[in-house]
C-alpha cells in the first residue's frame, strides 16, 4: 500500500501535470514530424544529437515560461506588454498571430495528409476535425479539455512502435545521439535549425505560460511542475528520436528521399511493413489533431492577454467572447486555407517556419529579461547562473537562425 | 487630450523643465500614496531621470503644468536623488507607470479582469494632479499605437481608481496593507468575484485581511472549485477559522471535503468534471 507521503506527492504531481506535457508534445506537430522524418531519411542517425540539444532547450525555456506564469499569474504576451509597452507587445502579438495562422494551416494540412493515406478526402477530414476541436474547447471545462488532449497525446506511442518495427541499428542510433557531427552543407544547417525551430516554437512558449496561468498553479506547485516540464520535453525528444530512427533504418538505408511526413508513412510500407506505416500515419493524424487544438488556444490566450480581456477555458462564452471568437476564427482561417484550391500551401508553410524562427529570437530575449526582473518575479527571479544558461541557449538559437539566414542569402 | 485631463502614457518620457524653462530631466514615472486622504488619488512625487541618475521629486516642487510639461521650482535635483527606487518609496506608495499602466487589474465594481490601457490624470486648481481613473479596453491601446482611426468600434471604459484591485506585485501588497483600498470595502459577493479572478496566493492573502465572517460568506458565494482551491492553499488555522464562521451546514460539508486531502483517485479518475453551464454556480442552488 502506498505510504501517505508518497500518496500526497503523487497527488500533487498529478494535479499539476498537463502544461508541460501538452506544450511539449504538441511541438511534435506535422511540421516537427516532417522535419524529423527528413532528418532521418537524408542523414540517417548522424544528426540525432540535435534532438538532444533541442530537448535541453525545451526543458530550459518551457521551465522558465511555467515559472513566469505561476509567479506572475500572467501569460507571456501580457507580460511583454506590461514590461515593454504596447508598441513592442503589439508587434510581437501581430507576428505571433500571423505565424500561428500559418502553423494552424500546417496542422490542418497534416490532418488532411494523414487521412488521405487511409483514403478519406480532406474535404471531409479537415472540416470535421475543425468542428471537433472547436466543440472540445467551446463546450468543455478546463479539466475535460485537458484530459481529452492528454488522451490524444497517447497516439504518439504509435511512433515509438513504428520505430521498433523498422528494426533500427541501435548502436548507430546511440552514437548519433551523443556524438555531434554534421556535414557542413546549407541543407544540413537548415535542417538542424528547423529541428530546433520546430521544437522550441513561439506558440509553444506562449501556450506553456498561459496554460499554467489558466490552471491556477501556485509557486508551491513549481517543483511538481518542473517534473511535468521535463517529462513533456523528454517525451517530445523521445518521440522525435523514434521518428528519425524509423526513417533512418528504412528510407535512408535504401536511399529514398521524402518531402513530408505523409510521404514517410507511405514510403515506410514496403520497407518496414504495413503495421509500421499505419502506425506512422495514425501518429501523424493524432499529432495534427493535438496541435490543431492547441494552436488556436495559444493564439486566443495571447490576443486576450494583450488586449486585456478575460481568457480562461472555464469562462462562459458571454464573459470571454474575444477568447472564443479568436479560437474559432483561427481554426476557420486554417481550415479555409487548407481546403481552398490553388492556395500556395508550401509557400505559406515555409514562410511560417521562417516567421517562427525570426520571432523566437526577440521572444527568448524578452523571456530572459522578464525572468530576471525582480519587480515581476520577486524571490523567483532568475539568478546569475540561470540567466547565463538562458543566454547561452538563446545564443545557440540566434546563431542557428543567423546561419540559416546567411545560408539562404548566399545559397 | 482635454487640457485638464492628462493621459499618463502621453506625459511619461516628456521633458521636465526648471524655473528657467530649460530641461532638467525626463519624467519617468509618477507616484501616488494609497494611504493618503481624499478621493481621487493625488499624485505624490515625480520620478525624474537625467543622464542615468534618478530623483524622486515631491509634488510641492512643481511650479506649473504647461502643455503636458511639468515645470519645477528648482533646477537642482540633487536633494532628491535616489540610489534605489525600492528603498526610496514609502510603504504605501506605488509608481503609476510601473505598477499600474499596462498591468492587469480587477475592476471590482464591474467584476472583471482587465488590463490598464491608460491612466487618466486631472489637473486641480492648486497645480496638483489627481488620478481620476483608468481606461480599460482596446480603444486606449489603439490610440497609444497611433491607430486612433481604427478605434471607432473598440470599446474603452473608464474605471474609478477606487474600484480597482491591482495585481502587480507592489500594487497588490500595498492595497492589502492600506485600509482605504477597495479590497477592504468589498461585500462578500464582490469579494467572491475578486478571489475568483486573481491567482490562488493573492486570493488567500486578500481573504486573510478580511474578517473571517466576510471571508466565509465570500467563499460560500464563490464557485466550490474556487473555494476549495483557496481554502486548501491557506494556512490550516486560517482555513479552519473561516470554515468555522460559515453556517453550520456549509461548515460541516467543507470540513469533510477538506479533511479528505488531495485525492489521487479523484484527480486521476475524476469523471464528475462539471460542464461549463454548471460553472455559473449560484449559492442558492447547489450545482454539483
Amino acid at each position: 500500500m502506498m505510504k501517505r507521503g508518497s500518496r500526497v506527492r503523487l497527488a500533487a504531481l498529478t494535479a499539476v501535470l498537463g502544461p508541460g506535457l501538452l506544450a511539449g508534445l504538441s511541438d511534435d506537430d506535422p511540421a516537427g514530424i516532417t522535419t524529423y522524418s527528413v532528418l532521418g531519411a537524408d542523414h540517417g542517425y548522424q544528426l540525432l544529437w540535435v534532438l538532444l540539444l533541442s530537448t535541453v532547450a525545451l526543458v530550459i525555456f518551457h521551465g522558465l515560461a511555467a515559472r513566469m506564469g505561476v509567479v506572475t499569474g500572467q501569460g507571456l504576451i501580457g507580460l511583454v506588454r506590461q514590461r515593454y509597452g504596447v508598441k513592442i507587445g503589439g508587434a510581437v502579438l501581430a507576428t505571433l498571430v500571423v505565424a500561428n495562422i500559418g502553423t494552424t494551416c500546417a496542422e490542418f494540412a497534416g490532418i488532411a495528409a494523414g487521412f488521405e493515406i487511409f483514403g478519406v478526402s480532406r474535404y471531409i477530414s479537415v472540416p470535421v476535425a475543425a468542428v471537433l476541436v472547436s466543440v472540445l474547447v467551446l463546450r468543455g471545462s478546463f479539466h475535460r479539455v485537458e484530459r481529452l488532449l492528454l488522451a490524444v497525446s497517447t497516439v504518439f506511442l504509435a511512433y515509438i512502435a513504428s520505430g521498433f518495427l523498422a528494426g533500427p541499428d541501435w548502436g548507430a542510433a546511440l552514437r548519433g545521439t551523443v556524438v555531434p557531427s554534421m556535414p557542413l552543407t546549407g541543407e544540413a544547417i537548415a535542417l538542424v535549425t528547423a529541428t530546433l525551430g520546430t521544437t522550441l516554437a513561439p506558440w509553444g512558449l506562449s501556450f506553456m505560460q498561459s496554460y499554467a496561468v489558466d490552471k491556477k498553479l501556485r509557486p508551491e506547485d513549481l517543483r511538481a511542475e518542473r517534473v511535468d516540464v521535463v517529462t513533456g520535453a523528454v517525451l517530445t525528444g523521445v518521440i522525435g528520436f523514434f521518428v528519425v530512427v524509423a526513417c533512418a533504418a528504412t528510407l535512408h538505408r535504401d536511399g529514398l528521399r521524402i518531402d513530408d511526413a505523409a510521404d514517410a508513412a507511405v514510403a515506410l510500407q514496403p520497407l518496414a511493413g504495413e503495421a509500421a506505416a499505419t502506425l506512422f500515419a495514425i501518429g501523424l493524424i493524432g499529432a495534427s489533431f493535438l496541435a490543431a487544438s492547441i494552436l488556436p488556444l495559444s493564439t486566443a490566450y495571447s490576443v486576450c492577454e494583450y488586449a486585456g480581456f478575460e481568457a480562461a477555458i472555464d469562462d462562459p462564452y458571454r464573459e470571454a467572447r474575444t477568447f472564443y471568437l479568436t479560437y474559432a476564427i483561427i481554426s476557420l482561417i486554417g481550415t479555409v486555407i487548407v481546403l481552398a484550391p490553388g492556395v500556395p500551401l508550401v509557400t505559406i508553410l515555409v514562410g511560417t517556419q521562417v516567421l517562427n524562427a525570426v520571432l523566437l529570437v526577440p521572444l527568448l530575449i524578452a523571456m530572459v529579461g522578464l525572468g530576471r526582473d525582480r519587480d515581476l518575479m520577486g524571490e523567483f527571479a532568475s539568478g546569475r547562473t540561470a540567466t547565463a544558461v538562458y543566454l547561452v541557449t538563446t545564443t545557440v538559437v540566434v546563431a542557428c537562425v543567423v546561419t540559416l539566414g546567411l545560408t539562404l542569402l548566399i545559397g | 487630450m482635454l487640457s485638464h485631463v492628462w493621459e499618463l502614457s502621453r506625459v511619461i518620457g516628456r521633458e521636465v523643465l526648471g524655473p528657467d524653462q530649460r530641461p532638467v530631466g525626463r519624467l519617468a514615472d509618477l507616484t501616488v500614496r494609497l494611504d493618503a486622504d481624499g478621493d481621487p488619488q493625488r499624485v505624490h512625487r515625480l520620478l525624474v531621470t537625467h543622464r542615468g541618475a534618478s530623483a524622486l521629486v515631491p509634488w510641492d516642487a512643481v511650479a506649473a503644468l504647461h502643455r503636458g510639461l511639468v515645470v519645477l521650482r528648482t533646477a537642482d535635483l540633487g536633494p532628491f536623488r535616489i540610489d534605489s527606487i525600492a528603498d526610496a518609496l514609502h510603504p504605501a506608495e506605488i509608481l503609476l507607470r510601473r505598477d499600474l499602466l499596462d498591468t492587469q487589474v480587477v475592476d471590482v465594481a464591474g467584476q472583471r479582469l482587465a488590463r490598464v490601457g491608460d491612466v487618466l490624470l486631472t489637473r486641480t486648481a492648486d497645480v496638483g494632479l489627481d488620478v481620476a481613473g483608468i481606461e480599460v479596453g482596446f480603444g486606449a491601446v489603439l490610440r497609444r499605437l497611433g491607430l486612433s482611426g481604427l478605434a471607432g468600434g473598440a470599446r474603452t471604459d473608464i474605471v474609478s481608481f477606487a474600484d480597482l484591485h491591482l495585481t502587480s506585485e507592489r500594487g497588490h501588497a500595498v492595497q492589502l496593507s492600506t485600509p482605504r483600498a477597495a479590497v477592504h470595502r468589498l461585500g462578500p459577493r464582490e469579494l467572491a468575484a475578486l478571489v475568483s479572478r486573481v491567482d490562488t496566493d493573492s486570493a488567500t492573502e486578500i481573504l486573510s485581511v478580511r474578517e473571517p465572517t466576510v471571508a466565509a460568506e465570500a467563499l460560500t458565494s464563490a464557485h466550490p472549485e474556487v473555494s476549495e482551491r483557496v481554502l486548501r492553499a491557506m494556512p490550516r488555522r486560517l482555513a479552519a477559522r473561516i470554515v468555522a464562521a460559515m453556517p453550520a451546514e456549509h461548515a460541516g460539508r467543507w470540513r469533510q471535503r477538506l479533511a479528505g486531502g488531495p485525492d489521487v483517485g479523484r484527480r486521476i479518475l475524476r469523471s464528475r468534471v462539471w460542464s461549463r453551464r454548471h460553472l455559473n454556480w449560484h449559492p442558492d442552488g447547489d450545482s454539483r
